[in-house]
């Protein structure tokens, strides 16, 4: 008996070491599984959408990490195999765990898990632009056609979030030309007419188009404030046929119009010195505004009585955000078509500059999670 | 979709493929024996000792009637075309430059367009003209604005006497996978010659008419879309037309007068990338070229006067724009000795451009002009060729051009020269660039280079082999090289001197010919290595990145054989990997190949030639510039009727 001891021992020993061996993947999976989903790489941070030059077909997605504070260009093509991911990406929105990425002359919209950037569907459209939420739908603007000198009158799409299709004919008409941002309030949807000098107001519950206000030339951007009122930029008209001499024709222009029912009832009018004005957006409190003029950044609260004559910053920029915090501005700047751009974070405290790092070509965006 | 193994069928033309006459003399046909005839001009190579150059004649052009100059050039020489597509927008850039530094010129014409600045090779059939003589590098001061990175050169030159010659060419392809057809009218690629040639002991005519239909629904693998699907290229059809017409008359002995006649209509569907939508855009180029000139000789030389009228328009989808231009140039070339000749000559050049919705212009420039070949010994020639231009609003600077080439070592078997060549090279802005609204800068400068070059060219005969090599090594340095940026209070794209691009490498050749009673082979081997990169003082970070869509590594293996009345050839580019706009993307390098046989059958004064043909013989999957689909596989057939 003695001597089998040891060779038992071993034997158990050799077993154990094999039923160890077998379970070990079942452990580190038992393990996976409690810790629930697998962390992806982009939990925590910043998209920047980089557009891309017209044409070449280099959009691209980069990723600011805040926890190593570090940006990441290129993510969709890094996660899906390399694949490029669009021409002219003109926007994205996060809807849950899925991020719709616009591929505005891909005519697509990409679905991608948000938190892998792994593709999972592809939604075909014509000319998309931009995309609000609400509930499990998704209202995506389409200029149906580039076709600048013979524009199509444009159209909303209906994308349902949960299938990630639309229909054939689920789209609402929005009786204006390349229709661009848009303002989701109740069962109502603003949407700018980029190409005209007018707004759509479109009801959803309907799905029919209701009427369109004039609110300039140019009209640029648009967003709701604290009190549910409607902020609309129009950025004028002006004649560049004695370049390096531009003259306006129209100046730009910031409205303030109050919603009531179909209706847009205007209630203030801040006229800029010239014509311009672009990327307006609010801040997260939605008591502030942010938007470009003429190369500068500029600041309005929402109760101002005119417009600020300093600005904020004193660069151009391609696209800006507002962390959710309120306290970081996001600058991407675009030195053309063709090259990196940068991201410049500043401090909106003190306004000075914190960081920059390189992204991808002409960043027109932000999106934070 | 099946796969589909392919049949074509049709004439093309496929014709000796000796380049050296001299070898296989029996089977030269009249037209490849041109240069003991007559020399129209004077020979490139007059002044441009110290300059590499490459010289495709009618026995090599012969091969391509049926294709586009990029496809000839591409097919010769390791050059990297930028291709919007097949059949589509293609431009090149020799050594690290861009298609605007690439001067082409008809017959001693400019042909560049005034607004874009550059060629479209895949607009310029290979048919049509009877040489193309390529000058690597620099040399502006022969051939004015834009002959910084290279000069490509077509000219026809007229053969007297010979009587008639007629020939006819039809040829047809079919891509690799898709759906089977035979119905010619189902063809991928559908082209057909006709040429008509008369030579007397004083005259010359030569008419030449083509046609080329491509419908370009190539199938392809979609690689950059969800699923990678295997999908048909849309809206990517082309036709062309075009006709030629040249009349020479030889008169008084000394005198020689032509008349050219040039047109060419392009029909193109704007092929979108993988990743764009289909617009449905389409683009008609209507060019027409014409041209007279008249030499005489005396005592004290030649005069020459040449005029010509081009109108090329482009219309965008039903836009219109048309652009004329009218050139003059007088030339005087005196031969004093074999030691020293000079030619001087005057230019005026006159743009109209019409820009459909922008702007209309006009602008004129002059230049006055050089050239001088100095022999102080037999064995070294001395180039000395200064130009000055003169434009509206500016003026580029004095650009002389100095070159010299030494043979070193000769003997009854081998020889050896030493080249080397520095000048500086200008290019006028385009109209664009001074007149678009809005961001046309009337203030921009001409950019201006400084390049040299150094090489070294061996030939041996040894029994029945001929060998030649050549080594070059080069550099220039383009300065306020014009880029279209974002500037001014709004933002407006407008042009500025922005970029300093320094280029540097070098090109090594080698040709081995066998020669053996029936029978001759030759394998070429080149390879090109461009260095290119920019200085951006405001983009610190681009400084010193390779420029986009420019390989540096470049190399072709070109492999002919031809044995009694067969002949073929295979080739095979490699093309190393491309920086792209921007850091996230880099191009992967890929290999082509094609491959060509074909027969001679003689009767009487007639030859019928049969060929076979495959281009992209491996099925690359790749692309030259952006995310432009290119076909895979494709096969050709072609049959071509000489008599005469």
């Amino acid at each position: 008996m003695k001597p089998t001891k040891p060779m038992t021992s071993a034997k158990t020993a050799r077993l154990l070491l094999r039923v160890l061996f077998i379970s070990l993947p079942f452990a580190f999976t038992a393990c996976g599984d409690k810790e629930t989903r697998p962390r992806g790489r982009y939990e925590r941070g910043v998209f920047i959408v980089n557009e891309g030059g017209f044409g070449n077909g280099n959009g691209e997605i980069s990723f600011f990490d805040l926890d190593s504070n570090k940006v990441t260009n290129g993510i969709f093509g890094r996660e899906n195999g390399g694949r490029p991911l669009g021409d002219v990406v003109q926007s994205m929105t996060i809807h849950e765990n899925a991020a719709y990425i616009v591929a505005n002359n891909s005519n697509k919209l990409l679905v991608v898990d948000a938190r892998t950037f792994r593709q999972t569907a592809e939604i075909a459209l014509r000319q998309p632009r931009h995309m609000v939420t609400q509930g499990t739908t998704g209202y995506v603007t389409e200029w149906v056609s580039n076709n600048f000198s013979n524009p199509p009158k444009g159209r909303v799409a209906i994308i349902n979030l949960q299938t990630n299709t639309t229909a054939a004919n689920d789209t609402i008409t929005t009786n204006g030309l390349f229709p661009d941002q848009m303002v989701l309030s109740g069962s109502r949807l603003y949407v700018l007419n980029s190409l005209e000098n007018t707004v759509s107001i479109l009801n959803t519950q309907t799905k029919a188009f209701e009427k369109k206000v004039v609110v300039g030339s140019g009209p640029s951007g648009m967003v709701l404030d604290r009190n549910n009122d409607l902020w609309i930029m129009a950025s004028g008209k002006a004649d560049y046929s004695k370049y390096p001499i531009v003259s306006t024709l129209e100046p730009g222009k910031l409205m303030r119009f109050r919603i009531s029912g179909a209706e847009l009832l205007l209630q203030s009018t801040f006229t800029f010195p010239a014509f311009g004005g672009g990327n307006l957006i609010a801040n997260p409190a939605q008591d502030r505004l942010y938007y470009s003029f003429n190369g500068q950044v500029f600041d309005l609260a929402i109760s101002a009585g005119s417009l600020n004559t300093q600005p904020v910053i004193s660069r151009r920029f391609y696209g800006i955000g507002i962390d959710p915090s309120g306290t970081t501005f996001y600058g991407g700047t675009a030195p053309d078509f063709r090259s990196n751009g940068k991201m410049i974070r500043y401090d909106l405290t003190t306004k000075t500059a914190l960081d920059s790092a390189t992204v991808g070509i002409a960043p027109n965006g932000f999106v934070f999670r | 979709m099946k796969a589909l193994t392919i049949l074509f069928l049709v004439f093309s033309g496929c014709a000796a493929l000796a380049q050296q006459t001299d070898t296989v003399p029996d089977d030269t046909p009249k037209e490849y024996a041109l240069k003991e005839v007559v020399v129209f001009g004077t020979p490139l190579p007059r002044y441009a000792p110290g300059s590499r150059i490459t010289v495709l004649d009618s026995s090599v052009l012969s091969q391509y009637n049926s294709a586009a100059l990029s496809d000839v050039l591409q097919n010769q020489m390791p050059l990297y075309f930028r291709n919007y597509g097949q059949n589509q927008l293609s431009s090149v850039g020799f050594r690290g430059t861009s298609a605007n530094h690439t001067a082409v010129l008809w017959n001693g014409f400019a042909l560049n367009s005034p607004t874009f600045g550059s060629s479209d090779f895949s607009a310029l059939p290979a048919f049509g003209f009877d040489q193309v003589e390529i000058q690597h590098g620099g040399s502006a001061a022969t051939w004015g604005s834009g002959a910084i990175g290279g000069s490509v050169l077509l000219s026809s030159r007229p053969v007297f006497g010979g009587g008639w010659q007629l020939s006819a060419q039809t040829e047809t392809s079919r891509f690799g996978t898709g759906d089977f057809s035979l119905s010619p009218l189902k063809a991928s690629y559908l082209s057909n010659q006709v040429r008509i040639r008369y030579g007397h002991k004083n005259l010359h005519f030569s008419t030449n008419a083509w046609q080329r239909h491509a419908e370009n629904d190539f199938p392809y693998r979609n690689t950059t879309a969800f699923g990678t699907p295997q999908v048909r290229q849309p809206n990517a059809a082309f036709r062309q037309w075009g006709v030629t017409q040249d009349a020479d008359w030889k008169f008084a002995r000394r005198g020689l007068l032509s008349a050219k006649v040039w047109h060419t209509h392009t029909y193109r569907q704007a092929q979108p990338s993988m990743l764009e939508a289909n617009q449905g855009n389409y683009r008609v180029d209507g060019s027409f070229r014409a041209m007279l000139s008249g030499s005489y000789h005396t005592r004290l030389g030649e005069t020459t006067l040449k005029t010509a009228f081009f109108r090329d328009a482009l219309d965008w989808n039903g836009a219109n724009s048309p652009v004329r231009s009218t050139q003059a140039q007088l030339l005087h070339e005196k031969v004093f000795s074999p030691k020293l000749s000079v030619k001087a000559g005057a230019e005026v050049q006159f743009f109209r451009a019409d820009i459909a919705g922008n702007y209309r212009r006009r602008e004129t420039r002059q230049s006055v002009f050089m050239l001088s070949a100095f022999r102080p010994w037999e064995r070294l020639t001395l180039t000395l060729n200064v130009r000055q231009a003169w434009v509206t609003g500016f003026d580029p600077p004095f650009t002389p051009h100095l070159g010299a080439n030494a043979n070193l070592y000769k003997s009854g078997k081998q020889e050896l020269d030493v080249k080397a060549n520095v000048g500086r090279g200008y290019r006028v802005p385009t109209l664009h660039d001074r007149f678009w609204i809005p961001g046309g800068n009337p203030a921009i400068r001409p950019e201006t280079s400084l390049g040299y070059e150094a090489g070294v060219a061996h030939r041996m005969s040894l029994k029945n082999w001929q060998l030649a090599s050549e080594a070059t090594y080069y550099r220039n340095a383009v300065r306020d090289w014009i880029q279209w940026v974002p500037s001014g209070g709004q933002g407006i794209w407008s042009p500025q001197n922005a970029v300093s691009v320094r280029t540097q490498g070098m090109e090594l050749s080698g040709q081995a010919t066998h020669t053996r009673k029936h029978t001759r082979i030759s394998l070429k081997v080149q390879y090109f290595l461009n260095r290119a990169v920019d200085r951006q003082p405001e983009k610190p970070e681009e400084t010193g990145r390779q420029l986009p869509f420019t390989p540096l590594h470049n190399l072709m293996v070109f492999a002919q054989v031809r044995h009694k009345d067969w002949f073929g050839f295979a080739n095979h580019a490699f093309t190393g990997p491309r920086e792209t706009f921007g850091y996230d993307e880099r191009m992967e390098p890929y290999g082509l190949s094609n491959a060509m046989v074909g027969s001679t059958i003689r009767f009487r004064q007639t030859r019928l030639q049969f060929l076979f043909k495959c281009d992209n013989l491996l099925n690359a999957r790749y692309q030259t510039y952006g995310h432009y689909a290119m076909p895979g596989r494709s096969y050709s057939v072609g049959i071509r009727w000489q008599a005469g």
